[in-house]
This record gives C-alpha cells, sequence and structure tokens, in this order.
C-alpha cells in the first residue's frame, strides 16, 4: 500500500518556506528556508519541541494567523494554487472544503453557545447542502467518530462534552466537507492517554475511509511512531531532517534527532534520568544562522 | 430554566424587601422634624402632635414600617408633606419624562458605542482605534454634570443655539442627552471593544475560519454573537447609572421629572416623596438587573446549565 501511495502525485509541497513574524525590534524568524512535500494519502507528522515553528507552518498552511503580522515567503502548492500568494477571498473556497484543521485544545475549539451538532451542519450548509440533509449527515458523521448515541450528542452544548468527545465532534466538523488534507495540531495534548489512544484510531480510521491526507503537528514520538507514515524533525526553524518513520526511528542522523529520541523514556532500560535538551529554542531575529543550534545540540550530543 | 427564573425573582424580591427596610430606617436616621418644617413655630405643642398622628409618625418604627409597605402595596405611596398631593399622583407626571430621557440617552448611546467598539477592536491599534480611544479617555475623566454645564455655556448661551432649559420640543431634548450620553458613552465603547477583542481571540474563532466560513458569517455568527452576552449586562449595568445621572441632569437642565423631584424632596425633608422614589429606583435597579440575568441565561447556554439545574 506504501509503494502504491508514492507512485500518486505530490497533494502538498512546501517549497522553501520561511516565515517571520513583525516583531517590535524587526522580523523574528519562526521557519526557515523549509521544504517538504505530502503525498496523497499520506499521514505526514511534523515533530519538534515548543517553539521550534511547527504550529507556525500549520498556521501558515491555513492562513489563519491571529495577528495578520507574519511574512511568508517561498511557496506553498496545493491544488494547482501557492497558498501563499492567493487572495483572502481565494483561500476561503480552500479552508473547509479542501483544507480543514483541528487544534490543540478541544475544550475551547467549540463555540459554547451553539450545540454541538449546529456547529457541525454550519460545516455541511456552507457547502451547500439544506438544513434537513445536513441535519441528518451530522448524526452519520457523529456515529463515524464513534460518538455514542449520536442522535441525542447533536444536540448537546460543548460544555456539556468531554474533552475527548469534543474532539471527536472537532473530527467530524473538519472531515464534513470532505477535505483532501486534514491538519492536526497536536489534537491529543490535552487529553489523558486512552483517550488519545481512541481519538488516534479514530483518525486513522477515517484516513483509511475517505482517504483524507493527514499533517500531524505533534512532539509525541509515540503518537508518531503509531500513526506516522512518514517523519519530519524541525529545529529552531527548520526542518533538520526528514524520512520514513522506520527510518527515522533507526536510523537518526541529524544530532538533534538523536538527541530528541535520546530523551524518550524507555520502559526497558533502567534508568534514573531522563536525558534532556539544555535550554530553549533560542529566539533569531534578522538574518537566519545556519550554526543558529550548533551550540545547543553540542552541548547535548557531545 | 423556570426553575432557574423563578429562583431568581426570589432572590429579587428578598433583595427588594431589604433595600425596603434600608430606605425606610435611613430617612428616620436623618436630622430634621418635617412637622416643624410643615407648620409656623407659633403652633402649640398639641397641635404639632395631633399632624404627627395624623401622618401616622407617633407609632412604633416596626409599626410605620408594616404600614407603609402595606400602603405601598395598595398603590398608595403616602401623600407629599409639601404639596399635600398624593405622592403617586406626582410620580404619575414625572416618570415617563425620566424614562423618556433615559431611554433616548441608553438607545443613542449603544446605536454609538456598539458599532465604535466593534470596529476600534477588528482594527485593533489602526487609526480609527487610537482616536477613539484618546477621545473616550478624555470622555471617560469627564464628570457629567461638568459636562452638561459646558454644553449649556457653549451652545446655549454663547452661541444660542439650543434652548438650555425645559422639555417641551425636541430642540430641549438635544442638550440634556447629549449630556447623559458622553458621560457613559466612554466606558460602554471601551468595554465592547475589550469583549470583542476577547472574542476574536478565542479558539473557535479560529475554527469556524477553519470550516471555511467567510469572514462576515465569522464576524456576525460566532464573534457578534457571543460579544452579544457581555454587551448585554453592560447594557442592563448601565440604566440605574442612566437614572442617577438623570437625577443631575434633570436639575440642570429644569427637566420636570424624577430626578428633579427627588432633589427638591430632598430639600424639603418631603419624606413620603423621597422614600418612594428611593424605593421606585432600587425596584428598577433590581429589576433590570434581574432582566439581565434572565436574557443572559437566554444568550449563553453554560449560565443556564449551571444555576437552573440540566434539561436536555
Amino acid at each position: 500500500m506504501n509503494q502504491t501511495a508514492k507512485e500518486q502525485e505530490n497533494l502538498l509541497s512546501l517549497e522553501q518556506v520561511s516565515i517571520d513574524y513583525r516583531v517590535e525590534d524587526g522580523y523574528l524568524s519562526a521557519v526557515h528556508d523549509v521544504s517538504f512535500s505530502m503525498r496523497k494519502g499520506e499521514f505526514f507528522a511534523l515533530v519538534g519541541e515548543s517553539g521550534c515553528g511547527k504550529s507556525t507552518i500549520a498556521h501558515s498552511i491555513m492562513r489563519l494567523s491571529l495577528d495578520h503580522n507574519e511574512r511568508i515567503s517561498g511557496a506553498i502548492r496545493f491544488g494547482g494554487q501557492d497558498l501563499a500568494k492567493i487572495s483572502d477571498r481565494e483561500m476561503e473556497a480552500v479552508r473547509g472544503r479542501q483544507i480543514s484543521m483541528i487544534f490543540q485544545n478541544p475544550l475551547d475549539s467549540l463555540n459554547p453557545v451553539y450545540r454541538a451538532g449546529t456547529q457541525v451542519e454550519e460545516a455541511l450548509m456552507h457547502s451547500g447542502m439544506s438544513r434537513e440533509e445536513a441535519k441528518k449527515r451530522t448524526v452519520e458523521l457523529f456515529a463515524d467518530v464513534q460518538i455514542p448515541d449520536p442522535a441525542r450528542r447533536v444536540k448537546a452544548f460543548p460544555h456539556e462534552l468531554s474533552g475527548g468527545m469534543r474532539q471527536r465532534v472537532m473530527i467530524a466538523m473538519m472531515l464534513a466537507q470532505n477535505p483532501s488534507l486534514l491538519i492536526v495540531d497536536e489534537p491529543t495534548t490535552a487529553l489523558d492517554v486512552t483517550v488519545e489512544a481512541q481519538i488516534l484510531e479514530i483518525m486513522k480510521r477515517m484516513r483509511d475511509k475517505t482517504g483524507t491526507s493527514v499533517l500531524m503537528i505533534t512532539h509525541n514520538f509515540g503518537i508518531v511512531a503509531e500513526v506516522a507514515d512518514r517523519v519530519g524533525i524541525m529545529y529552531a526553524g527548520e526542518l533538520v531532517e526528514i524520512g520514513d518513520v522506520y527510518q527515522i526511528f533507526q536510523h537518526p542522523t541529524h544530532p538533534y534527532s538523536q538527541a530528541l529520541l535520546g530523551a524518550l523514556p524507555r520502559v526497558r532500560k533502567t534508568q534514573r534520568r531522563i536525558t534532556t535538551i539544555d535550554g530553549t529554542v533560542p529566539r533569531i531575529i534578522g538574518e537566519h544562522k545556519a550554526s543558529g543550534n550548533r551550540a545547543r545540540a553540542a552541548s547535548c550530543c557531545a | 430554566m423556570a426553575r432557574y427564573i423563578v429562583k431568581r425573582i426570589a432572590q429579587g424580591l428578598l433583595l427588594v424587601f431589604v433595600v425596603s427596610i434600608l430606605v425606610f430606617s435611613m430617612l428616620h436616621m436623618m436630622p430634621g422634624d418635617p412637622i416643624e418644617l410643615m407648620v409656623d413655630r407659633k403652633v402649640s405643642q398639641e397641635k404639632k402632635d395631633e399632624m404627627r398622628a395624623q401622618y401616622g409618625l407617633d407609632l412604633p418604627l416596626p409599626v410605620q414600617y408594616v404600614n407603609w409597605v402595606n400602603n405601598i402595596l395598595h398603590g398608595n405611596f403616602g401623600t407629599s408633606i409639601r404639596t399635600r398631593m398624593p405622592v403617586s399622583q406626582l410620580f404619575a407626571a414625572r416618570i415617563p419624562v425620566t424614562v423618556e430621557l433615559c431611554g433616548i440617552a441608553l438607545l443613542l448611546e449603544l446605536l454609538i458605542a456598539l458599532p465604535i467598539g466593534l470596529l476600534a477592536a477588528y482594527k485593533k491599534d489602526g487609526f480609527f482605534d487610537r482616536i477613539m480611544m484618546s477621545i473616550s479617555l478624555f470622555f471617560a475623566a469627564i464628570p457629567s454634570f461638568w459636562t452638561a454645564v459646558m454644553l449649556v455655556l457653549i451652545f446655549g448661551v454663547t452661541f444660542k443655539w439650543l434652548p438650555i432649559s425645559g422639555f417641551t420640543t425636541m430642540r430641549h431634548y438635544v442638550l440634556p442627552v447629549a449630556a447623559m450620553v458622553l458621560g457613559s458613552i466612554a466606558s460602554t465603547i471601551r468595554m465592547t471593544k475589550t469583549e470583542v477583542l476577547d472574542v476574536l481571540r478565542e479558539k473557535y474563532v479560529l475554527t469556524a475560519y477553519a470550516k471555511g466560513l467567510s469572514k462576515r458569517s465569522v464576524l456576525v455568527r460566532h464573534v457578534l454573537r457571543n460579544a452579544l452576552i457581555l454587551v448585554t449586562v453592560l447594557v442592563f449595568m448601565n440604566i440605574p447609572w442612566l437614572i442617577s445621572g438623570a437625577v443631575i441632569i434633570e436639575n440642570i437642565f429644569v427637566i420636570p421629572g424624577m430626578g428633579a423631584l427627588l432633589r427638591t424632596s430632598i430639600l424639603n425633608q418631603d419624606f413620603a416623596v423621597v422614600q418612594a422614589c428611593v424605593l421606585i429606583i432600587s425596584i428598577l435597579t433590581v429589576i433590570c438587573n434581574l432582566a439581565c440575568d434572565i436574557i443572559t441565561a437566554i444568550l449563553d447556554p453554560r449560565i443556564r446549565i449551571s444555576m437552573g439545574g440540566s434539561e436536555k
């Protein structure tokens, strides 16, 4: 199956994408010269620690920056368009129908004043469905994401649902318009481990059912090993390594990847302390220097 | 929902009861004897006692309180010591004036403040936002009576464009309404802006964009709809302030409303009128709070559930 997927064309490709945020003292480089591409039906994971720019990439693909203070250079190719260049109006047509996104914390991703079902119906009606059809389809979607008693749950308000349930509603909402790409930004961070496993299972099943490709942002190698086909490892705004999930886990080549994997707790080894990477991601303003990460990488990999 | 409303009404009634005791005892703690004010010095003590008995002022305070409440419940707010007219009759002429003044001011304030607040939040730190925030800071720092006096001075006395007192033609409304609106609009603009900004930063707004909704439907269906909850609270919280502001404005512009009546009655130690005025204003405040709670419960399902027990 992997073999056939590889022969298919690229669904999304980032070409030398750099993203800077305008701050008081110049431009803060969040992402520098990142290139990668995703194939149709692929489950791609972007891994890195907090602040390495992985969420910035996700938000930039969707053009969902809150403050509109980012500057994107390079090209984000998707469906024959360059998402970095098209107008806001054109972007509205891409969002939801072709690319949709699930956020970190399901607890505040849903609007508290509308019923869960209503919010999914809104997405369906946006793509031209009638209200009655949308209502029926929403119940089906709820059943698809394994929400028990879907006919009753569509009438629930978000605060009456658990975190896991809310994330299922989000998945149902975001898959409602059959997008070809789903971006998930740390979808299970706020959930406990059993719920996390369920959510991942649902996402994998939905991927197999609808053929939607998934771009997952995470810092959790456990999740990566479980669901991803390919992995990109990010550090300080750069994509330092990219490859097959098996290859990355068995033979990480970049020192940072090795350090990251070294920081994983192991059950078998009798170890007292988990290896850590010292310090935090450096803040880079102005020119991006290739050596920006060397000091940190060296200190822990020596 | 019904349980919640009943509960809130019961709380409201309790509040009115406590306020009525306060209003009643406050006036009895005030210095001065109303009978002394009414009659000439030469009147004999017997005559004074007789009058005291006539107004029921010789009875023990709890009895006076019960009598007072009993009368009010029967629509009798007592008789004005000064004018010897039934208080209810005095009110009948004045309440509509105050309601009209406050109503126009409130409506105008919302019509101006809400769009400005929304726009300032949407284009935060833009030119419009900065100008509006400076202007509103300016007006927030000025008390309404000063604004009123300045308006009179500029438009009434210097330019003679508008009448400075009375309440008969539309032209008479302009200055008092302007003074009231300018007095409270600044905080309304600022609070609307803050609330819309908060909502704009909510994750569910991102969700709404992510599912492909246009800017307009996100703003209307998700941002405005949710900001409306606080704005409702704002409006209702504003009403008691408007009424107390009306007391000052009515006196400056010589408008025959409740506020003017309250002031003259206090100066004349006209017990019955002051008591009734304060009581009516506090009942109005309680009603506003109650209405506010019920409307926010309708707008925000989270409140509905947490206050009134779950219903599905």
